[in-house]
């Protein structure tokens, strides 16, 4: 060995150690992140299904929620219709070709602003957990990485 | 200061995409005349953790309508251009407000209202200061 070289030896049963321990924190980070983001969705959810401005009810009903993992990515869809679509039987409209139109338009009935629902429900649901969601997600991880 | 919706209309004007506040341009209120206008609304707001204390994240609606389908999408699309900004790139508006402006979406079709008129638009959330 020359004098001014290092060597390093590694054993390998201690790097697969490190390695098994890495993929543990891996799925722990997972895990952590979808209580997390469940947790806010599931907010969002109910505070979207509380201010959706309602006529005969059928564009409520079909608001849902679903969650995905796909490797390490973690998403949830809010949202109406779609597959859980339905016909409004007072005016025989499926709620997906009204929706949008409910949601962007700002003009709410007096009776459904009373009820304190409003235009953009969905998004105004979302944007109110914006400021805190970030370090909620960060406790959540660090909750299941026993932190 | 002016509200920021004032001075979105005049950033709209000096583009060249409307002419006058009142005639093809509103903020707050949906005219039913004329039939070929853009309307702005703010509709949520929340507290910027990055700005201080005095700014935070408003949400604006823009809409552009017309009794020609494509007149309403294109207006829609070149008001879209004009608020597609690169992220974290600060706009001066004419009257000396700074914003960081970020489109949610890209124009999409929101209704046909009862006199067959198309209404396209789009939403931008705007980092700026109070008004």
């Amino acid at each position: 060995m020359r004098k001014d070289s290092i060597t390093i030896q590694m054993d390998k049963a201690s790097v697969n150690l490190v390695i098994k321990n890495m993929n543990s924190v891996r799925s722990g980070v997972v895990l952590g992140g979808l209580a997390g983001v469940d947790a806010i969705a599931d907010r969002v959810y109910d505070k979207a299904g509380n201010t959706c401005p309602t006529s005969s009810g059928t564009l409520k009903s079909t608001l849902y929620k679903e969650s995905e993992v796909s490797g390490d990515v973690i998403s949830v869809n809010i949202g109406h219709g779609g597959k859980y679509d339905k016909v409004n039987p007072a005016t025989g409209e499926s709620a997906d070709s009204y929706a949008v139109e409910v949601h962007e338009s700002f003009k709410i009935s007096p009776e459904n602003r009373a009820k304190g629902a409003t235009w953009k429900w969905l998004e105004k649901a979302f944007n109110s957990e914006l400021t805190t969601a970030e370090k909620e997600l960060a406790n959540s991880i660090r909750a299941a990485l026993g932190g | 200061m002016a509200s920021l919706l004032e001075d979105l209309v005049q950033y709209i004007i000096t583009a060249g995409l409307a002419t006058q506040s009142g005639q093809d341009i509103w903020y707050d209120f949906d005219p039913d005349e004329p039939a070929a206008v853009v309307v702005l609304n703010e509709y949520d707001s929340r507290l910027s953790s990055s700005t201080g204390n005095d700014a935070g994240v408003r949400y604006v609606q823009i809409t552009a309508r017309n009794l020609q389908p494509t007149q309403a999408k294109n207006k829609a699309w070149l008001l879209y251009r004009l608020f597609l900004r690169p992220e974290d790139n600060i706009t001066t508006l004419p009257n000396g407000r700074w914003c960081v402006m970020s489109p949610r979406q890209m124009p999409i079709k929101i209704r046909v209202d009862e006199k067959k008129r198309i209404v396209y638009g789009f939403n931008v959330a705007i980092t700026t200061n109070f008004d």
